[in-house]
């Protein structure tokens, strides 16, 4: 009984001491390590969330939720650090060499989930946890993506990085063989030197030691052989369905073939595990005695080195050549260490077969994958890969093309979202609906053209993003996105002026007796076109304005600044150009590249020209021909013009499109008044007659019609007649646009009513 | 049977020992100096930080919880104090952890005097490597310390300061 009483009180005095001199309990530490030091060194990551996600800051942006501000790196990390929450810690097992249903720790009458299916467990909340699994963390992805409010957005996004952390330190802690070889370790909290994960916190304590500890362990992660993550789960696994579990355990080593942990060398990727790794490489301290096949003693070197606590001390190396990691040393020799050493009382360790020097030789192989697997969670998660072609026209229905980027089939529900103010913290709107709602399948490295139909969003930007719902590969339910730029422009002629050339003349004809004054207006140089470039103003999308042909004297404004050689050039983030100027401007193509290599030209177009007479004549036939006698005054005038396919005539010289108005006053069929314009392109044109004089002689006179011809020569000669007619020279059109281009120009571009009004003007000299 | 009885004892005990860690090793005033690697010259303004977190015992693995954490600020000549607090209801409390942080500056190394003193207990230096590129900077950012909010606040905000202007998003990282 005494001799109880003093085995507690010792117990109870070495506690306290090692507590009291227990520094550096920081197993979460080392998870908020492995977890920023994984997602630092791919650059996958960043420039996913970069370019891939619009996450403009990558890793460094902040993100707030509940008060917390941290960067996503910093959201990682903090996952690393809530996994092991209790009672989550107690689901952080897994022993590659049984079958999953009982693979997790085991404790005595309780045994739990093992952390392959922990992992995927669609419900971990129970009394005490929240659900952080991966399914959590997929449904938190699409939800980061699609919801509009960004506040809410912004902790979603917290949500799914600190998620994905979590889930890194279940892979990070299969790379520990206590973890995989169903070994609690308890009491190692008592001792700074007690376990493995104490001694790897130790190692990272003060700051110059955290950074030698990032330099040694973190720095160069050591992958895996890819194929593992197109295992298909065990047949009728129930929870661990995606392929991410694979990551601990790839059902390669099955107790009898270790070398398939290890790659070609001791720092390549194996096709295995990482729990397979840890469990067929390494000892634990409960499991040296055979309970698991490898390692073992078989080919071990002993070898007498000094302890990390400077006593000598015997260890067992594995050499390499013999099919798994080699290790100097494996492990130490089992005795306890408990002495004094430079006058201070070291305490016996729990773990009396294992030391620092076993420790360290473990983190060197394990500590590296432990980055490269957890790494490997981020790659597995973000692998969707998409590209969006730019919304196009077919058969004069707008279609998206989606190129699938993937080594792995896609199959599922597209959506299109609007980003406004992607710069001030972005919205969500539902922009289109893509295939009807419907799903789609895109092979690996293949595309598809799917049909758009655009909802006109409140707020109109060229910023979108495309999200996908559905199976990629083995992966149910899996999400994936990519942000795209619709820049848009639309090159919109607001005016056409032309100084027009007068040609006058005045003709007689024969037999006819006739007098005709003309006039000929026919375009010179002197044009000029008006015009609108139309974008998205939420962003610059020009990167170059210029027009060709560009001659010697051709002038070329936009915004009222001459464009010297017709060109204009991005050269900061300056606004882009809003209004142009062309001079001749006519025979000229306007072209516009975007900064997403898109080009869009628009041939500036414009020519009016006019003929007009004035004219009285008479008739007389001797052979009683019709037409029947007469005298007549007439004016005609004629406007041609040509105009761009895309624009359709609205009006010309004040009368609307199409005009066809026809008065017959005397019955004789050139002596009608006639109001006519005809749209048909591309030549449009409008005519007018005006009889204004007629004396109609229907009945010959007895004496035959030679006898009316002095008459009729009397009435010519006093006859007046003229001017010759000058009709506004001016002509109205309209932009066309084809089926479905208003739709994505009000979805892209802009809902305001478009400037669509070209207004073409010949300008006669003055004083005509 | 007696394993269980022998880790309750341990709970126990170490419930019971928590006044054990008094000394100022364990909640200071802590001291130090922070200088130039290169030019021995002293780092004015860097962030000193010191952070204890609590051992939460559990029958697979210990772990741990944040428990408190001060901060401090080395001064023109780059010395930093950062006061004791009282503090009750210690069980299970970790020793210090620190961490320093100086724009543009790498944690190199500590130097205690005497050798084997208490650190930033005793005089205790710490030099710092400037960092010259911007790709080292990138490379050696500093992380976030791990705080609940309004925890070190200054310290925190400095750091996000840093790594925003550092616009390491603007370089692609070294593929190792």
């Amino acid at each position: 009984m005494k001799s109880k009483r003093n085995r507690t009180g010792t117990l109870v005095f070495v506690v306290c001491l090692s507590v009291s001199t227990s520094a550096l309990a920081l197993n979460v530490s080392t998870h908020r390590l492995v977890n920023r030091h994984a997602a630092r060194t791919t650059a996958f990551f960043s420039d996913y969330l970069r370019e891939v996600l619009g996450v403009g800051q990558g890793v460094d942006t902040i993100l707030e939720r509940d008060g917390m501000r941290l960067s996503v790196e910093a959201w990682l990390e903090e996952g690393g650090i809530r996994e092991d929450d209790l009672p989550r810690s107690l689901y952080h097992f897994h022993d590659p060499l049984k079958p999953w249903e009982r693979a997790g720790l085991h404790l005595g009458l309780r045994r739990f989930t093992s952390s392959v299916k922990w992992m995927q467990e669609r419900d971990q909340g129970g009394l005490f946890a929240a659900n952080w699994s991966w399914h959590d963390a997929r449904r938190v992805y699409y939800e980061a993506l699609t919801e509009p409010d960004s506040r809410r957005r912004e902790a979603l996004w917290a949500d799914l990085f600190r998620g994905l952390g979590q889930i890194m330190h279940l892979v990070v802690d299969a790379s520990v063989p206590e973890h995989t070889r169903n070994d609690p370790h308890p009491i190692g909290g008592v001792s700074q030197r007690g376990s493995y994960e104490y001694w790897i916190s130790g190692e990272h304590a003060t700051p110059p030691r955290e950074e030698q500890f990032v330099a040694k362990y973190l720095s160069a992660p050591i992958g895996f052989i890819e194929e593992i993550l197109d295992v298909a789960p065990p047949a009728g696994e129930p929870v661990a369905t995606v392929p991410i579990a694979r990551l601990i355990d790839a059902d390669r080593y099955d107790g009898s073939n270790p070398h398939v942990t290890v790659g070609v060398d001791p720092r390549a990727p194996a096709a295995a595990g990482l729990a397979e790794i840890a469990n067929a490489n390494f000892f634990s301290e409960n499991t040296l005695r055979g309970e698991y096949p490898y390692p073992n003693e078989q080919g071990l070197v002993p070898a007498r080195s000094t302890t990390p606590l400077g006593r000598v001390r015997r260890y067992f190396s594995r050499p390499a050549e013999q099919g798994l990691l080699p290790a100097s040393p494996l492990r130490a020799e089992c005795a306890a260490e408990a002495y004094y050493w430079r006058g201070e009382l070291i305490q016996p360790p729990p773990y009396p077969c294992v030391d620092a020097a076993v420790w360290e030789e473990t983190a060197r192989h394990m500590l590296p994958r432990a980055v490269g697997y957890a790494r490997g969670v981020l790659e597995y998660f973000f692998r969707g890969s998409l590209r969006v072609n730019t919304s196009r026209m077919r058969l004069g229905s707008p279609f998206l093309q989606i190129d699938n980027l993937t080594g792995e089939e896609m199959s599922g529900v597209f959506e299109v979202f609007g980003r406004p103010d992607v710069l001030t913290g972005e919205g969500r709107e539902r922009t289109g609906v893509i295939n009807g709602g419907a799903a789609a399948t895109i092979a690996p490295h293949r595309s598809v053209v799917l049909p758009i139909t655009y909802l006109q969003p409140e707020h109109l930007t060229p910023w979108q993003i495309l999200v996908f719902r559905g199976r990629i590969g083995l992966e149910e339910d899996a999400v994936a996105a990519q942000v795209f730029a619709v820049p848009h422009v639309i090159i919109l002629q607001t005016t056409h002026t032309a100084d027009l050339r007068e040609t006058c003349g005045t003709t007689f004809e024969y037999p006819y007796w006739s007098r005709e004054e003309w006039c000929d207006w026919r375009p010179t140089t002197e044009m000029v076109t008006l015009g609108e470039l139309i974008t998205n103003r939420s962003a610059n999308v020009m990167a170059r304005v210029f027009v060709t042909p560009y001659r010697q004297g051709d002038e070329f404004q936009l915004d009222g600044v001459s464009m010297p050689g017709g060109v204009w050039q991005r050269k900061a983030d300056e606004p882009d150009p809003r209004a142009f100027r062309m001079r001749p401007g006519a025979a000229q193509t306007l072209t516009v590249q975007l900064i997403d290599g898109t080009v869009v030209t628009s041939r500036v177009y414009g020519s009016i020209s006019a003929y007009a007479t004035a004219s009285k004549s008479y008739t007389f036939s001797r052979a009683g021909d019709d037409p029947p006698w007469h005298v007549s005054a007439r004016r005609f005038t004629q406007v041609h013009m040509s105009s761009h396919p895309s624009y359709r005539v609205v009006s010309i010289s004040g009368h609307p499109n199409p005009t066809d108005v026809r008065t017959d006053r005397y019955s004789v069929p050139f002596l009608v008044d006639i109001l006519r314009v005809e749209g048909n392109l591309p030549n449009p044109r409008y005519t007018q007659y005006w009889t204004d004089y007629a004396n109609v002689y229907w009945m010959a006179p007895p004496g035959g019609p030679v006898l009316l011809q002095e008459p009729l020569r009397t009435e010519f000669a006093a006859l007046t007649f003229g001017p010759v007619p000058r009709v506004p020279l001016e002509a109205v059109l309209e932009r066309n646009y084809r089926f479905g281009e208003l739709d994505f120009i009000r979805t892209f571009v802009t809902r305001e009513s478009l400037p669509s009004t070209l207004t073409v003007i010949g300008r006669r000299p003055v004083g005509s | 049977m007696a394993v269980l009885t022998r880790t309750g004892l341990c709970v126990l005990a170490l419930v019971l020992t928590a006044a054990c860690r008094t000394g100022p090793e364990q909640w200071g005033p802590f001291r130090g100096r922070v200088v130039d690697a290169e030019t021995g010259m002293a780092i004015a303004g860097a962030h000193v930080m010191v952070l204890w977190e609590r051992d939460i015992p559990s029958p697979a693995h210990w772990t741990q919880t944040f428990y408190d954490a001060q901060e401090g600020m080395t001064d023109t000549d780059g010395y930093f104090e950062i006061p004791r607090e009282t503090r009750f209801f210690t069980a299970l409390v970790s020793r210090p952890r620190f961490a320093v942080f100086a724009p543009g500056y790498l944690p190199q190394a500590e130097e205690v005097t005497p050798p084997d003193g208490r650190l930033y207990v005793d005089p205790t230096v710490l030099t710092m490597r400037p960092l010259k590129t911007r790709e080292d900077r990138c490379r050696h950012r500093p992380g976030a310390p791990g705080v609940p909010p309004n925890e070190l606040t200054n310290f925190v905000e400095a750091v996000q300061r840093y790594t925003t202007e550092l616009k390491c998003w603007e370089l692609r990282e070294a593929q190792p």
